[in-house]
């Protein structure tokens, strides 16, 4: 678990475009105890979650306006969110794709977490908790 | 005293007047005593004055007189003297100076007979002129091939001779030519004629073309020969570069890659190529001085012809072959001017074959590799539904679990969204397989846009988005499927809209233009809305591909895209994040699908056209008819 930043349970922000991802997502975390901020406007994004101070944030890719892996190095600069853990939800097919996105869109080292949409919400929340302790992630090369 | 004169003194009276030399009779104080009518003809009447005042205009003796001289010692002399007659012009004269002695034996007077040789000498000044100034070189050449007199401009080019022979001056050899035109003369009396190459005194190569002729004696022998010779190394320079342009000329009409083919004005075959052989299958022999089978290639001839044009291209039609096959080619022709008139007409054709079947070759690869992001767009978008309903289902059941009605029957709303994401997914993808063929038929473009204009208007105003079409002119009607083009402007007039509403610019417009360019209709739909980033423009076209979340089924760009390419035109756009995106369909006329009269119709006879106007205007085809399809 990342030092606690603020009181209360941890945080989780969730950017995605789809309404039904983030109230299936709000729930499922909501349900094992965390407090959750959903987002479905990635433009607006940045500000938002760095206000929240979140513990960890779920990301999409695909999205309109502001594809994930932008948002992702913004986030990356951002000295709020530079060390916030991101786990990546996408509907990709592999890790492989995500890492050349990744390495296509400025360069970047992607972030350790990644889910494969459709969640499978066992699955969703062991990699929400592993992202959230593990010790470093992502960041530039 | 004239009753004193006898017979024989008139006679010799007449024949002193009537000489045709003019005499002059001088006493001893140099008085003319007498003269007759030559004299008098070109010196003027002198009796009384004295002879230097009359032949000479001097007023005083002349020096060493030779009238003098024949008083004082009574010989008879021959001499060349120079005068003024009595127009002031110099006179040349060969003068007798004889005396006449008195009864005592003493030299009374002096007679001078004179005969005028200047019109004579003005021929010699003339000819000497005449071999110093005429523009070739002419040499006077004795029995030792010596050259011992040479014009201004033989002087000039080779030299000023110093006895040399002419072998060394004209060749700067050491011994006689080979075959010498001079000996020629020499031998036969004859004029000879021959082709030369000396060296100028520069060292200069010299072409010239000689003419020998003899140099006649009084007692028949040749003493000389004259040698005239014309300078043609310009000439020779001129055609020397004429056979380098013919050379370079043949190496490119026969290397082409184009069948070349040039007729003279009646429509014979008068240079061919080896490309033309072969796209013809006729040999240079059977196509040359032959008619070429005219029906692809007149069109181009009517033009030429009938209405006076320099030039006809024709970016697709079909000739036919020797064994029957039909090739499509692209021509060129342009009209052979002559002077003021025509000389015939080059034509350059293109085999279009390779290129065609290069081109389907590539349609192929990009339908393995459309059928290949096909299925993997497919996953990625089942995915994307299943994940809506996985989250439908945890929603409901744990509500259920909890008894919170509400969140069962939101729960229950995500489930029925989610299964309607399946069905609006399933009719894109029967959409998008359904109907290879497009319903071709008489389309006015400018029609299709307002329609879709109207149909769209209201619903972008409730949202304070701006539609509007400009349509450029008159756009004429093309042969194009109405549904699905309806279908592509729907499509892209969606996105923009769906652009416009999730971009933070206010009162954003949507522009939709018609114009045709350079043979192409054209048609633009620009957006001022949100724009693409790099990786949504490179998945742009794919599959199942949406960032649209639940309301996009990711094949809206793909359909137009084939819809399009079934139309023989091209998708392109251009976006900038945040500043907005332009798609672009581009029809080339040339390229639209053929209506079928009958129904079926195959590729090849889709992409057949109409011979049309160098700038891409297409002309009805007869056999198109006016009907419009069943």
């Amino acid at each position: 678990m990342s030092e606690a930043r603020h009181p209360g349970p941890p945080r989780v922000a969730i950017v995605d475009d789809e309404e039904d991802v983030l109230t299936f997502l709000r729930l499922v975390l909501e349900d094992a105890g965390f407090e959750v901020l959903t987002c479905d406007r990635p433009v607006e994004a940045l500000d938002l979650v760095a206000r929240f101070e979140p513990d960890l944030i779920c990301l999409d890719l695909l999205m309109p306006e502001r594809m994930g892996t932008s948002l992702y190095a913004a986030m990356r600069k951002n000295p709020r969110l530079a060390s916030v853990p991101v786990l990546i939800l996408s509907g990709l097919n592999t890790r492989d794709e995500l890492v050349q996105i990744f390495r296509r869109e400025g360069n970047l080292r992607p972030p350790v977490a990644f889910i494969e949409k459709p969640v499978d919400t066992p699955h969703f929340l062991e990699a929400v908790r592993g992202a959230m302790e593990a010790p470093s992630n992502g960041g530039p090369p | 005293m004239t009753a004193t004169l006898t017979r024989t003194d008139l006679s010799r009276a007449a024949l002193f007047e009537e000489m045709p030399c003019g005499i002059v009779i001088v006493d001893r104080s140099l008085t003319v005593v007498d003269h007759n009518r030559a004299f008098a003809d070109v010196f003027g009447d002198s009796k009384g004055t004295s002879c230097f005042l009359a032949t000479r205009g001097r007023s005083e003796p002349c020096p060493a007189c030779p009238a003098q001289l024949t008083f004082a010692d009574g010989q008879t002399r021959v001499l060349e003297q120079t005068g003024v007659d009595r127009q002031g012009r110099p006179t040349y004269n060969l003068v007798q100076i004889t005396p006449i002695h008195g009864t005592a034996g003493e030299v009374s007077l002096v007679a001078a007979i004179t005969t005028d040789l200047t019109a004579t000498k003005r021929m010699q000044r003339e000819y000497q002129t005449l071999f110093e100034k005429v523009p070739c070189f002419v040499a006077v050449i004795n029995r030792d091939y010596r050259v011992v007199k040479a014009n201004e401009m033989f002087r000039r080019v080779f030299g000023k001779p110093g006895g040399q022979p002419c072998y060394e001056l004209y060749k700067h050899r050491r011994q006689r030519c080979v075959e010498c035109p001079a000996e020629q003369t020499f031998l036969d009396g004859k004029p000879h004629t021959t082709s030369e190459i000396g060296i100028t005194r520069e060292g200069k190569p010299a072409h010239y073309v000689v003419f020998t002729a003899p140099f006649l004696r009084s007692d028949g022998e040749i003493s000389h020969v004259i040698e005239m010779a014309l300078d043609v190394t310009e000439m020779h320079k001129l055609e020397e570069e004429l056979s380098q342009a013919n050379a370079l000329r043949e190496v490119l009409v026969e290397k082409a890659p184009y069948a070349i083919v040039l007729l003279d004005t009646s429509k014979r075959v008068v240079l061919t190529n080896a490309a033309a052989e072969k796209l013809w299958g006729l040999s240079r022999e059977k196509l040359l001085g032959g008619r070429l089978p005219h029906h692809a290639l007149s069109p181009c001839i009517d033009r030429l012809v009938g209405t006076g044009s320099d030039e006809c291209l024709i970016n697709e039609t079909t000739i036919e072959a020797d064994g029957g096959e039909n090739v499509p080619v692209r021509i060129a022709a342009f009209r052979l001017h002559q002077n003021e008139g025509t000389m015939g007409a080059a034509f350059m054709l293109q085999d279009l074959r390779e290129i065609r079947q290069l081109e389907r070759e590539k349609l192929d690869a990009e339908r393995f590799a459309a059928v290949g992001q096909a299925v993997a767009g497919l996953a990625h978008g089942i995915k994307n539904i299943l994940t809506g309903l996985e989250g439908g289902m945890y929603v409901t059941s744990t509500g259920l679990k909890k008894r919170d009605e509400e969140r069962v029957s939101r729960g229950w709303e995500m489930l029925e969204r989610n299964l309607g994401r399946i069905s609006s997914l399933a009719k894109s993808l029967l959409a998008f397989s359904r109907g290879d063929t497009p319903k071709v038929e008489l389309v006015d473009p400018g029609k299709l846009v307002r329609e879709i204009i109207a149909l769209f208007e209201e619903g972008a105003e409730q949202h304070g988005i701006r539609l509007t079409s400009e349509i450029q002119g008159e756009i004429a009607p093309a042969n194009m499927d109405a549904e699905g083009l309806h279908t592509c402007l729907a499509n892209l007039i969606s996105n923009a809209l769906d652009a416009c509403l999730v971009s933070r610019n206010t009162g954003c417009a949507i522009t939709v233009r018609l114009t045709e360019l350079e043979g192409a209709i054209v048609l633009e739909v620009a957006d001022t809305g949100c724009g693409m980033d790099y990786e949504v423009k490179q998945r742009a076209f794919t599959s199942f591909f949406t960032t649209k979340g639940a309301g996009g089924t990711g094949l809206g760009l793909l359909l137009t895209r084939k819809i399009v390419q079934q139309h023989g035109g091209t998708v392109t756009f251009e976006s900038t994040p945040g500043t907005g995106t332009t798609f672009r369909l581009r029809f080339p006329r040339a390229n639209l699908p053929k209506r079928a009269p009958g129904g079926e119709e195959n590729a090849s006879q889709g992409r057949e056209r109409a011979p049309c106007d160098p700038d891409g205007t297409r002309s009805v085809n007869p056999d198109e008819g006016g009907d419009a399809p069943a």
